[in-house]
C-alpha cells in the first residue's frame, strides 16, 4: 500500500506540473482545448492525491508500523478516531493533508468556473498548480509519509524494520478540539490561495476591475472564517488541555496563524471600497499577496524550526525551500503589479476625509500594524541573534504591551466606521450619530471609575465595547423601525428580514458585535487569580470566594493511559456548587508522557479552573492548582457569534438577485417593503 | 524550640493579657494607658508575625522569566510537572521573596546567571529597544502615509451629502439593494 501511495503522489506531481505548463501554453496560444486539458489534469491530480490519502489512512488503521509515519504517530491501542487523526499528528502526514486540501480547493475552483473567466482561468489554474506542485514536491521528496523504516547495521547494510508497536499519537493531541483544529486551520491557510490566484490572474489578463474580487468574496470569507475558528479551537485546546490557565500564549506558531487572519480581515474590509468606489486596487492586490505569503510563512515557521515553539514540527530541512518559494512568489507578484500599475488606478477620487472610505483605510492601517507587531515580535529573536549573537525571548509581556493599544484603536474604529457615510459625512450628521454611543459609553466609563477600577486598559476597553455595541444596536434599531412602520412587522421579524435582506452588511455588524464580546472576555485577564496547594482528602484550600475541599482520590487504568483524579467539592460563599474532578493522565506510549485534563466550572462571570498537577514526591499529597479566570465565557461566546455572523454573510442572495433583476427589467415600482435608512 | 514557635507563644501571651485587662475595669487610669499601648502593640506584633504575602511579587517574577527546559514558556505558564527548570526556579524565587529580596534583584540575578534569554520580553537597552520602538514607528509612519494619501485623494464632489434624501423610499430601497447585490 505504501508503494501505491508513493505512486499516487508522484502521479499527482506530474499532473500538476503538466497543468502549469498546459494552462500557460494554452493561454499563450489561445487554445481552449489545451487549457481544458490543464484543468482536467488538475482535477485528476486531486483524485490521485485522494488515493494517496486513502492509502495512508489504510496504513494507519491497520497499524502497519513498517511505515515510518504510522510508527511515529500511532500505536495499536489508539482509538480509531485518533488513528485517523494521527494522519496530521506528525509532519509527513500533515503535509499530505495540506496537499490534499489544496488539490480539493483547486478542483472546486476549476469546476465552479468551468464556463466563466475563460481568459483568466488559465493563469488561476497555473498559480493554484504552482502552489500544489511546490507542496507536493516537498511531500514526495523531503517529507514522505510512505517512507519505510529501515535498520542500519554496522557494516552499512540496510534491512526493513517493523517495530512491534508505534510511538503513539502525542497525548496532548488526544483531545477533540485538537483533532479538528489542524484540518480547519489548514483549510484557512490554504483557502487564501484562491483569491491570490485570481488576483494574479486579474493582473496577468489586465482585468483589474472588481470581477475577481466579487468572484472570490466567498473564497476569502470561508478561509477567514476557518482560520478564525481554527485559532479559537486552538485556544480552547490550550485552555482545557495544557493546564496553565490561559488560552493564548503568543507562541510563534499561534502568531503565524494570527497574521494571515489580520491581513485577511484588512482585505475583507478594503475590497468593499473597491467594489463600491473602484478604489484601493493596488492595496487589495498587495493585501491578498501578503495574506497568501503569510499563510506560507506560517507553514515555514511551523516546519522549519527557525523559531522554537511547542507547536512546531521538529524538522528543519524544509526551511530553505520555503524561503526560496516565498521570495519567488513575492518577486513575481510585485513584478506583475508594477508592470500593471496603469490598470490599477482608482476610478474615483475621495470626496472627503470624513468618509467611510477613510475609516476603512485607517482600519486597514491598524490591522496591518497589528500584523507587523506580531511578525516583528515573532522574528525578533532571530534578528537579535544575527545582530547581537545571542538569542532573546519575546513573549507575552511584549505582545500584550504592543498589541493592546493597537487593539483598542481598532475597537474604536469598529464603532466609528459605521457612523461615517460613504463619500462624505457632514459634521452635523456625525454629531447626531455620535450622540448616544458617546453618552452611554461615558456612563459606563464613569461607573467603572466609581467602582474604583484601576486598570486603565480595562476601563478604556469596556467603555469602547459599550460605544461599539450602541452603534451596532442603533444600526439595527433604526432600520428595523422603518421596516416595522412600513411593512407592519414586529421587531423580531423586522430585524430578521433586515438581516436577511442585506446579509453582508448586517452579518458584518454581528461579527463586529462578536469582536466586542471577545474584547469583554479579554479584559477578564486583568483580574485572574491563581493559587496552589498540596492536599490530602479532608483538607481544603481557598481561592477568592471559593473553598475547595478534597474529598477523595481515585486512580484508574485504560488501554491507552493511567490516570489519577482528586475529587474536589467546590463551595462558593459556603454553598456547594459542584464536585470537580481534575485529572492527570500518564500515557503508556510516548515515553510515559503525561497530560492534564482540566476540571472547569464556567459561568458568564468567571471560570473556576482546577488542574491536578500530580502527587508530591513522597506520593502522600496531591497538588491542586486553582485559577479563577473572570469573563472567559465571553471569549467563546464571541467566537460562536462570529461564526454565526460570518455564516450569515455567506448565505446566498437569491431574493436580492431577483429584486435586482426586476429593477433592471423595469419592474422596480412593484416592489413592496420600502425601506430607507437616512444615513 | 524553633524561632517561629517561640514567637508565636509570645504573641499569644500578649494577646491573652490584653484580653484579661479588657475584662477588668478596676485597674484605674494607669492600667488604661497600658491597655491602650497594648492594644496598639497587638496588631503590630501580629502583623510582624504574619507570613509575608509574596503572591504578587511571585506572579510578577514568574511572568518576567522564561522556563529554560526548552518549552520557551513563561515560568507562570510552564505546566510540566517536576519540570527540571521551572520547579527549582520557582522554589528559588519563592525563597528569595520570603527572605525579602526585591523583584528586580531576583530577576537581575537570573539574567546574570542565565543571560537575557531568561527574560520573557526584550529589555529597554541597546538593540532590544528596536523591538519596542519599531511597531509604533511603523504606526506613526503609516498614519502619516495614510493621512497623506487621504488628503491627496480628496477631490470634493459637487454633491454635499453622500446619503441622498430619498425621493421615494421604494426607489431608494431598490437602489440600495441593487448596489449591494450587484
Amino acid at each position: 500500500m505504501s508503494e501505491f501511495g508513493n505512486f499516487c503522489l508522484l502521479l499527482a506531481l506530474c499532473l500538476s506540473v503538466y497543468a502549469i505548463f498546459a494552462s500557460l501554453i494554452g493561454a499563450w496560444l489561445k487554445q481552449h482545448r489545451i487549457v481544458r486539458s490543464a484543468e482536467h489534469a488538475a482535477i485528476a491530480s486531486c483524485f490521485s492525491i485522494a488515493m494517496a490519502l486513502v492509502s495512508i489512512l489504510y496504513l494507519l488503521i491497520t497499524s502497519d508500523f513498517s511505515v515510518s509515519h504510522v510508527a511515529n504517530a500511532s500505536n495499536r491501542d489508539l482509538p480509531l478516531f485518533y488513528k485517523i487523526a494521527a494522519l496530521w499528528g506528525a509532519h509527513d502526514g500533515s503535509m499530505l493533508l495540506w496537499v490534499f486540501i489544496t488539490s480539493v480547493f483547486s478542483a472546486i475552483v476549476i469546476y465552479q468556473n468551468r464556463y466563466r473567466f475563460r481568459d483568466m482561468m488559465p493563469y488561476v489554474v497555473a498559480v493554484l498548480m504552482v502552489d500544489l506542485s511546490f507542496f507536493l514536491a516537498l511531500n514526495l521528496f523531503l517529507s514522505n509519509p510512505f517512507n519505510r523504516l529501515v535498520r542500519v547495521f554496522p557494516n552499512g547494510t540496510l534491512q526493513a524494520f517493523t517495530p512491534l508497536d508505534g510511538r503513539g499519537l502525542n497525548p496532548l493531541l488526544q483531545y477533540w478540539a485538537m483533532v479538528i483544529h489542524p484540518p480547519i486551520l489548514y483549510m484557512g491557510f490554504i483557502g487564501f490561495v484562491v483569491p491570490f490566484a485570481f488576483a494574479i490572474g486579474a493582473l496577468a489578463t489586465k482585468q483589474l476591475g472588481d470581477a475577481w474580487i466579487r468572484t472570490t468574496r466567498r473564497w476569502t470569507l470561508v478561509p477567514w472564517l476557518l482560520l478564525g475558528t481554527g485559532l479559537m479551537l486552538g485556544g480552547k485546546w490550550a485552555y482545557v488541555v495544557l493546564g496553565w490557565g490561559g488560552y493564548w500564549g503568543w507562541d510563534p506558531v499561534e502568531n503565524s496563524s494570527l497574521m494571515p487572519w489580520l491581513t485577511g480581515t484588512a482585505f475583507l474590509h478594503s475590497v468593499i471600497v473597491q467594489e463600491r468606489k473602484g478604489m484601493l486596487k493596488v492595496w487589495n492586490v498587495l493585501l491578498i499577496v501578503a495574506t497568501y505569503l503569510l499563510g506560507v510563512f506560517g507553514t515555514f515557521i511551523t516546519r522549519s524550526g527557525v523559531v522554537s515553539s511547542v507547536h512546531a514540527f521538529a524538522d528543519s530541512q524544509l526551511g530553505k525551500y520555503f524561503l526560496v518559494y516565498m521570495v519567488a512568489i513575492l518577486a513575481g507578484s510585485l513584478y506583475l503589479m508594477i508592470d500593471r500599475l496603469q490598470f490599477l488606478k482608482s476610478e474615483q477620487p475621495l470626496d472627503s476625509v470624513l468618509s467611510r472610505e477613510s475609516a476603512f483605510l485607517f482600519n486597514n492601517l491598524l490591522l496591518l500594524v497589528a500584523c507587523f507587531a506580531v511578525f516583528w515580535g515573532t522574528m525578533f529573536p532571530v534578528l537579535s541573534e544575527w545582530v547581537q549573537g545571542s538569542k532573546i525571548t519575546v513573549g507575552p509581556p511584549f505582545f500584550n504591551n504592543v498589541n493592546i493599544p493597537i487593539g483598542l484603536f481598532l475597537l474604536f474604529l469598529t464603532g466609528v466606521g459605521p457612523l461615517f457615510a460613504w463619500r462624505k459625512t457632514s459634521l452635523a450628521s456625525l454629531k447626531k450619530a455620535f450622540l448616544w454611543p458617546t453618552i452611554l459609553s461615558a456612563i459606563v466609563c464613569v461607573a467603572l471609575l466609581a467602582a474604583r477600577l484601576d486598570n486603565f486598559y480595562v476601563i478604556v476597553c469596556l467603555t469602547l465595547c459599550m460605544f461599539v455595541t450602541v452603534t451596532i444596536v442603533e444600526e439595527f434599531y433604526k432600520a428595523s423601525r422603518i421596516r416595522m412602520k412600513n411593512a407592519g412587522e414586529n421587531f423580531l421579524m423586522a430585524v430578521t428580514n433586515l438581516t436577511l435582506k442585506n446579509k453582508r452588511r448586517y452579518g458584518g455588524y454581528i461579527v463586529h458585535f462578536a469582536i466586542v464580546l471577545i474584547f469583554i472576555g479579554l479584559t477578564g485577564n486583568a483580574f485572574n487569580k491563581e493559587s496552589s496547594a498540596f492536599l490530602v482528602p479532608g483538607e481544603q484550600m481557598q481561592i477568592g470566594r471559593y473553598t475547595l475541599k478534597m474529598v477523595d482520590y481515585q486512580e484508574g487504568d485504560t488501554p491507552n493511559y493511567q490516570y489519577g483524579m482528586p475529587v474536589i467539592q467546590a463551595y462558593k460563599d459556603g454553598r456547594l456548587i459542584r464536585t470537580m474532578k481534575p485529572e492527570k493522565r500518564v500515557y503508556k506510549t510516548g515515553e510515559g508522557q503525561s497530560t492534564t485534563v482540566v476540571s472547569l466550572h464556567s459561568t458568564p462571570i468567571e471560570d473556576l479552573y482546577l488542574v491536578f498537577a500530580g502527587p508530591s514526591n513522597d506520593g502522600q499529597r496531591f497538588e491542586i492548582k486553582a485559577h479563577v479566570n473572570p469573563l472567559v465565557f465571553w471569549v467563546w461566546l464571541g467566537a460562536a457569534v462570529m461564526f454565526f455572523g460570518t455564516i450569515i454573510t455567506l448565505l446566498p442572495d437569491r431574493k436580492g438577485a431577483f429584486a435586482s433583476a426586476r429593477i433592471l427589467s423595469g419592474e422596480s415600482l412593484k416592489l413592496e417593503e420600502p425601506v430607507s435608512v437616512s444615513r | 524550640m524553633g524561632f517561629f514557635t517561640a514567637e508565636t507563644q509570645r504573641t499569644r501571651r500578649i494577646d491573652q493579657r490584653a484580653c484579661c485587662v479588657l475584662c477588668a475595669e478596676v485597674y484605674g487610669k494607669a492600667m488604661k494607658t497600658r491597655i491602650a499601648v497594648i492594644l496598639l502593640l497587638v496588631p503590630v506584633a501580629l502583623l510582624a508575625q504574619a507570613p509575608k504575602d509574596i503572591s504578587r511579587g511571585y506572579k510578577e517574577v514568574c511572568d518576567r522569566l522564561v522556563c529554560q527546559c526548552g518549552c520557551n514558556e513563561q515560568l507562570s505558564v510552564c505546566a510540566m510537572q517536576n519540570c527540571s527548570s521551572a520547579t527549582p526556579m520557582r522554589a528559588e524565587i519563592r525563597d528569595r521573596l520570603t527572605n525579602g529580596e526585591s523583584v528586580e534583584k531576583i530577576v537581575q540575578s537570573f539574567v546574570d546567571r542565565v543571560g537575557k534569554k531568561v527574560l520573557s520580553a526584550p529589555t529597554m537597552q541597546g538593540f532590544d529597544i528596536a523591538a519596542w520602538i519599531m511597531p509604533f514607528m511603523i504606526l506613526c509612519l503609516g498614519l502619516v502615509v495614510v493621512g497623506w494619501i487621504v488628503v491627496k485623494m480628496v477631490h470634493p464632489a459637487p454633491a454635499v451629502e453622500a446619503a441622498p434624501i430619498a425621493l421615494d423610499p421604494r426607489v431608494d430601497k431598490e437602489l440600495r439593494d441593487f448596489e449591494e447585490e450587484s
